[in-house]
Order: C-alpha cells, then sequence, then structure tokens
C-alpha cells in the first residue's frame, strides 16, 4: 500500500509538471494527490465499497486543496485539478470498454453505472467542501 | 487614470487566465478588481469559455467595451497564479497599470516548463499511475514505453491542426495496442486493464471535470455545462480509442485475445 501511495505522489507531481504548475508547489500538489489516494486505500481495505470510498477521499482532497490555497494563497485549482487526477475512474472506463466489445453487455453496464456514480461523488464532495470554505470568506 | 490601458489590462489578463483553464467565475473577478481601479460606475464582465466581453463607463466618459473570442485553449496553471498575483498587486496599488501591463505581456509569451522535462513526465506519470493502481514492476516498466509513446504522438501532432480530443483517442488507441500485443506475444504476467488505464491516466481531461463541477456550483450553467461536455467528449473519445485498439489487435491476431 505504502508504495501505492507514493505511486500516487509522484505520479501527481508529474502531472502537475505537464499541467504546468510552479516549481515551489509541486510538493504540496503531491501530497494532496497522495493522501487522497491513501484515504481511498484504506477505506477500501476497510471494506467500504468504491462509490463511498471515492467520496471520503475526494473530500480529504477537496479539503486540502482550499487549505492550502488559503495558506499560500494561491488559486485552488492548482491543487485541486491535479489532486483529484488519481480518483477519476480511469479503470472503470477501461471496463466499460473492455466488456463492451466482448459482448458481455451487463458487465459494461455495471461498470459504466459504477464510473458515473463516481464521477457524481467526486462532484458532490468538491460540493461539499466549496461551500464550507465559502461560509467562511464573506467579508 | 488611462482607462484605455486599463481596459486592454484586464482583458489581457482575462484571456491570458481563460485559454490557461482558470474557471469562469474567477475569470469574471479577477477582471472586474482590475476594473473597479478606475473607480468607475460601470465595470461590467462576461466570459464564457468560448469568449469575454467588458464594459467600462461612467457619465463622464464614453463607454469602452472590448469582445475577444478566445479559439485556444492551453492548460498552464502557473499563468493562472501569476495573472492572480499581478491583479492583487495592481489592487493594492503596489504596481502600476503600465507595469503590470508589460509584465502579463511577459507572461504571455513564456512557457514554465520546457518540452524535454514535459516529456519525462508524461512517462514518468503513465508509470506512476500504473504503480497507484497496484501494478507490478513488469506494469510499470511497459506503461513507460506507454508514456513515451504518449510523449511521441503528442511531438508528432504538435504542428498540425489536430484537435486535442483526436489527439488522446490516437494515444489511447496506439496504447491498447501496444499493451494487448506484448500482453499476447509475451507472457509476463502483466495485469492488461491496470496496465491500459493506468497509461491513459495522463490524457484523462482533469481541467474540464473539476471547472464543470466549480462553474456549476457557481451558477454558471452556460460554462459548467460546456465543460462537462468537454469532459464527457474527451473521456469518451480516450475509451473508444482504447476499444477500437483492442478490437483492432484481435481482428488482426484472427480474434479470441481479449
Amino acid at each position: 500500500m505504502i508504495k501505492q501511495v507514493i505511486g500516487a505522489f509522484i505520479a501527481v507531481i508529474s502531472i502537475a509538471v505537464t499541467f504546468g504548475v510552479p516549481k515551489k508547489f509541486l510538493i504540496h500538489a503531491g501530497t494532496v494527490g497522495a493522501v487522497g489516494w491513501f484515504v481511498n486505500l484504506i477505506l477500501s481495505f476497510m471494506g467500504f465499497p468504491i462509490v463511498s470510498s471515492m467520496f471520503f477521499a475526494t473530500l480529504a482532497v477537496a479539503l486540502m486543496s482550499h487549505s492550502y490555497a488559503r495558506i499560500l494563497k494561491t488559486p485552488v485549482t492548482l491543487f485541486l485539478i491535479t489532486g483529484i487526477l488519481p480518483l477519476v475512474p480511469g479503470v472503470g472506463m477501461y471496463q466499460t470498454v473492455y466488456y463492451l466489445i466482448t459482448n458481455d453487455e451487463k458487465l459494461s453496464r455495471y461498470y459504466f453505472n459504477q464510473t458515473m456514480q463516481i464521477a457524481g461523488m467526486i462532484a458532490l464532495a468538491i460540493f461539499i467542501v466549496d461551500t464550507i470554505f465559502r461560509i467562511f470568506q464573506k467579508k | 487614470m488611462n482607462y484605455k490601458l486599463l481596459v486592454d489590462t484586464a482583458m489581457l489578463a482575462g484571456e491570458i487566465m481563460l485559454v490557461s483553464g482558470a474557471e469562469t467565475f474567477r475569470v469574471e473577478d479577477t477582471m472586474s478588481r482590475i476594473l473597479k481601479t478606475s473607480g468607475l460606475e460601470k465595470t461590467e464582465t462576461f466570459v464564457i469559455p468560448t469568449g469575454i466581453f467588458l464594459t467600462l463607463g461612467d457619465t463622464s466618459i464614453d463607454n469602452i467595451t472590448l469582445v475577444k473570442r478566445i479559439e485556444t485553449r492551453n492548460t498552464d496553471l502557473s499563468k493562472i497564479y501569476e495573472v492572480n498575483n499581478i491583479s492583487r498587486s495592481l489592487c493594492d496599488n503596489t504596481l502600476s497599470l503600465n507595469e503590470a501591463y508589460e509584465k502579463l505581456k511577459i507572461i504571455n509569451q513564456t512557457k514554465k516548463y520546457n518540452i524535454t522535462i514535459y516529456n519525462i513526465c508524461l512517462i514518468v506519470g503513465s508509470a506512476a499511475f500504473t504503480v497507484l493502481l497496484g501494478g507490478k514492476w513488469i506494469d510499470v516498466f511497459i506503461a513507460s514505453i506507454n508514456g513515451g509513446l504518449i510523449a511521441l504522438v503528442f511531438m508528432l501532432t504538435k504542428t498540425t491542426k489536430i484537435k486535442s480530443f483526436i489527439k488522446n483517442m490516437i494515444c489511447s488507441i496506439v496504447i491498447a495496442f501496444t499493451s494487448v500485443a506484448i500482453t499476447h506475444f509475451f507472457d509476463l504476467g502483466i495485469q492488461r486493464e491496470i496496465l491500459i488505464s493506468g497509461s491513459a491516466m495522463p490524457l484523462l481531461p482533469g481541467v474540464a471535470i473539476t471547472n464543470a463541477i466549480r462553474d456549476i456550483l457557481q451558477g454558471d450553467y452556460l460554462s459548467g455545462g460546456a465543460r462537462a461536455i468537454e469532459a464527457f467528449v474527451s473521456a469518451a473519445t480516450i475509451a473508444a480509442g482504447i476499444g477500437v485498439g483492442l478490437a483492432l489487435f484481435s481482428l488482426i491476431i484472427g480474434g479470441g485475445v481479449l
């Protein structure tokens, strides 16, 4: 599991470079991604269904991104865009297509639904954290 | 105060941010902050993903209105950060309007990382995403080859006018084809689903997904909806590309490998 978390850290940093995140924030972006993936792994290990573990992982990513954005006075997207990427359901997309072309429509539909649910959960978690931080922001 | 320069500065700031991948409401917010430094009554900005409109006016002067069509999209988050800093210091009066305009012009032309680092990061990214999904070392090794192929496709199509989601589709076809070919010809115990989805992760539309969500939350349904479609189309073309790559190999080999 530690290997996977380190993988997430490196993956997010390299993606952050391709998105042009400034050098001094690369480590921050990496920790956001690593923590998000760690939460997801821990919750999956504890037996949570994938949709809810993704929800809590996104919650962690969004919370950290907003906190970093406040502390470092940067736009929150710097950390949010890159931190969210490991959680985007790439495997689900693959499986949807794979079972589609192997003519297993039932499994394909199952994975398509799951992918959509995960996407919805990611959106919901970002909504929640955004709203919480907006309450404190009002001037 | 030079109002003409002020609207140009605001427009340039907005253009850089929108092209670089900022959320619509952030662009509007930054532009109206810059315009409000004039102290005039009317400072209107209206931004959608493909264009910017702004008006500055008062009873004392003729209204100034600019329209700007945005055609390209080129993600560079550092530019958003830098423009944000400039608009902050402009509003704090620590930076003069002329200096701000010059700085914005410089930002617009510079690129943060050079192409070699970009390509290396694509390769490392593909490999690391495979680690993250639980791949073994052999998967990681082949994923880095796939990352190299992505970088190659991007380099070859750089000067052409091919749209980015077509590029992504070509990349995912290549990834799926090589991955399934390698798993077919060499018995290395490769986990195909982890390998292919890990390698394709760097292609995913992270900017469009995040901005779609945040724009919709802000109430910008037009921009949010447009970006949601962008995210969906990109994801769908990547998925379709993977499907085409798998089916193509299975067709060449005579079926039955999947």
